[in-house]
């Protein structure tokens, strides 16, 4: 496009100066009068011909490209966050477990799993490391159940197996 | 009472998480933004910047201001120069024209006269516009760096459609500024000066119609550049900002549709990782903005002062001498305005932008 612009704008300026020449040179009378007429239809021609040889298809091309860079850009830190999410979510979910535990008399340690397939990380797979009487653990695994919607079967417990 | 104790000690270890996670999210952002590249890209304008602890505005600001008083006596004793030699010749034209010489068919006092400004003119003009035109490729290297890495934060900081629109219109109008400025617009100056010094000393009044055309012609095209990235800015910017709205306003919905503490727990992640992107974005904004200023500085410096030292070098020309030669002054002080309004043009451009990116809100 812009190639096209310089070549006609270059074209219609070289025109009007090869006219001023012609003008300027040739002498008074019929010779200045043909000396103007075919200067302006040179100058017509230099505007009008590169104008039906435009490619109007070149912008949307251009347009689709720059969409595609940026659209690269935009997605640059999409997996860090996404990464840096998760961790948060883990740390978070497992510091409230831990504290939740603690309230019911429980010292243990907690580990959580977030899912990533799904769009936003959720806590999936919880781990309690500590020893839990068999009462402990119950409240506890119905806590996470309650809290996070994590159902048993996906609550281990190292000292105590499976639940 | 053991239940209120019991849920702000929940609230204390969920928000000292939330504290050590700020940190340590916006230092792995950092590192995936790539900023050390960008800082290291911006260092000869703006040294000793290290984006990820901050950025300090007034210091920076500060070292810009160094720099150009610095510069500030070399550029000005250039101009005088220039000034005193363009008088110089005029006043020679004067005194000849006074001894009677230019009053036979051709104006030979007006063609030496055009002559002589062009020799005194044409290493200013080449190097004026040499500096203005390595100001714009510095400004394009650096915006390839800048402006994914503004998309990039801002995408993250909740507005990824209007951040792809930003960088969409920036990128399209900022290369077919400089592709028309290097292929269309610097030839069309080179021949308005060529037209007006030709002017000046053949007086054909065509040639000084032709050269205020070009003139026009560049100056329209700059305009309309600038007037149709704000437009296409401003409109698409909107369009993005509706469909960034609808996106924040799903993502809120899938959270609240969620167990309450997960919920929570998620969105204070998301309010984290979004406030970290954020700071960023709004730091390598500002940083951007600043080098695109430091770039810019001295080449202003350089053709404001020529510009004006040459416009009032043409105003005392006239009162001493009537002929083309004053004007043609006048004419060449043009010429660097408009070299002026291109450097000026690219900066605009991409300082809109950025301004664009800074004030842009996250959503949240």
């Amino acid at each position: 496009m812009v190639e096209f612009l310089g070549k006609w704008l270059m074209g219609v300026t070289c025109a009007a100066l090869i006219l001023a020449l012609a003008e300027g040179l040739s002498p008074e009378g019929g010779p200045k009068r043909a000396a103007r007429l075919a200067g302006g239809l040179l100058l017509l021609l230099a505007v009008v011909k590169p104008l039906l040889e435009l490619d109007g298809s070149a912008l949307t091309q251009a347009m689709t490209e720059y969409r595609l860079d940026a659209e690269i850009s935009a997605q640059a830190l999409e997996g860090e966050n996404k990464t840096l999410m998760k961790d948060i979510i883990e740390t978070q979910s497992a510091a409230y477990i831990q504290d939740k535990a603690a309230a019911l008399g429980i010292s243990c340690q907690v580990r959580v799993e977030a899912d990533e397939a799904v769009d936003y990380p959720v806590p999936k797979v919880v781990t309690v490391t500590g020893s839990l009487s068999r009462e402990q653990r119950r409240k506890l695994t119905e806590q996470i159940e309650a809290d996070f919607a994590i159902p048993a079967d996906r609550q281990y417990y190292e000292s105590g197996g499976v639940e | 009472m053991m239940r209120r104790l019991a849920m702000l000690a929940v609230l204390l270890v969920v928000l000292t998480g939330t504290a050590w996670a700020s940190e340590s999210v916006l230092d792995a952002q950092s590192e995936a933004l790539g900023l050390e590249a960008l800082e290291d890209a911006g260092a000869e304008w703006m040294p000793d910047v290290d984006l990820n602890a901050g950025l300090d505005l007034d210091q920076s600001i500060g070292q810009l201001l160094d720099t150009g008083n610095a510069q500030l006596g070399g550029v000005l004793r250039k101009a005088l120069r220039s000034g005193a030699l363009l008088l110089a010749v005029v006043l020679f034209c004067s005194l000849t024209e006074g001894m009677g010489a230019g009053q036979g068919p051709v104006n030979a006092v007006a063609l030496v006269g055009a002559l002589a400004v062009t020799a005194v003119a044409a290493a200013d003009a080449n190097s004026l516009i040499g500096m203005g035109r390595e100001a714009i490729d510095h400004m394009e290297s650096f915006s390839k760096l800048l402006l994914p890495a503004v998309t990039a934060a801002a995408s993250a900081a909740g507005t990824p459609g209007g951040a792809v629109a930003r960088q969409l219109a920036t990128m399209l109008f900022s290369d077919l500024l400089i592709t028309l400025i290097n292929r269309v617009l610097l030839p069309l100056v080179y021949t308005y000066i060529a037209a007006c010094v030709a002017w000046a000393a053949v007086g054909n009044e065509g040639l000084k119609r032709m050269a205020a055309t070009l003139k026009w012609a560049v100056t329209t095209v700059l305009t309309a550049v600038l007037i149709l990235f704000v437009t296409y800015l401003t409109i698409s910017g909107v369009i993005a900002g509706t469909t960034d709205a609808l996106t924040v306003k799903a993502a809120k919905f899938t959270m609240s549709s969620m167990v309450p503490v997960v919920g929570g727990i998620l969105s204070d992640a998301a309010e984290t990782v979004l406030a970290g992107a954020g700071i960023l974005k709004n730091t390598v904004g500002i940083f951007g903005m600043l080098v695109v200023i430091g770039i810019c500085l001295v080449p202003f410096l350089q053709l404001g002062f020529h510009y004006l030292t040459y416009k009032v070098a043409s105003a005392l020309s006239a009162t001493l001498s009537g002929s083309r030669v004053a004007a043609l002054i006048d004419q060449i002080s043009g010429a660097f305005g408009l070299v002026l309004g291109m450097t000026g043009a690219c900066a605009l451009l991409l300082l809109i932008s950025m301004v664009a990116a800074v004030s842009a809100a996250g959503g949240g």
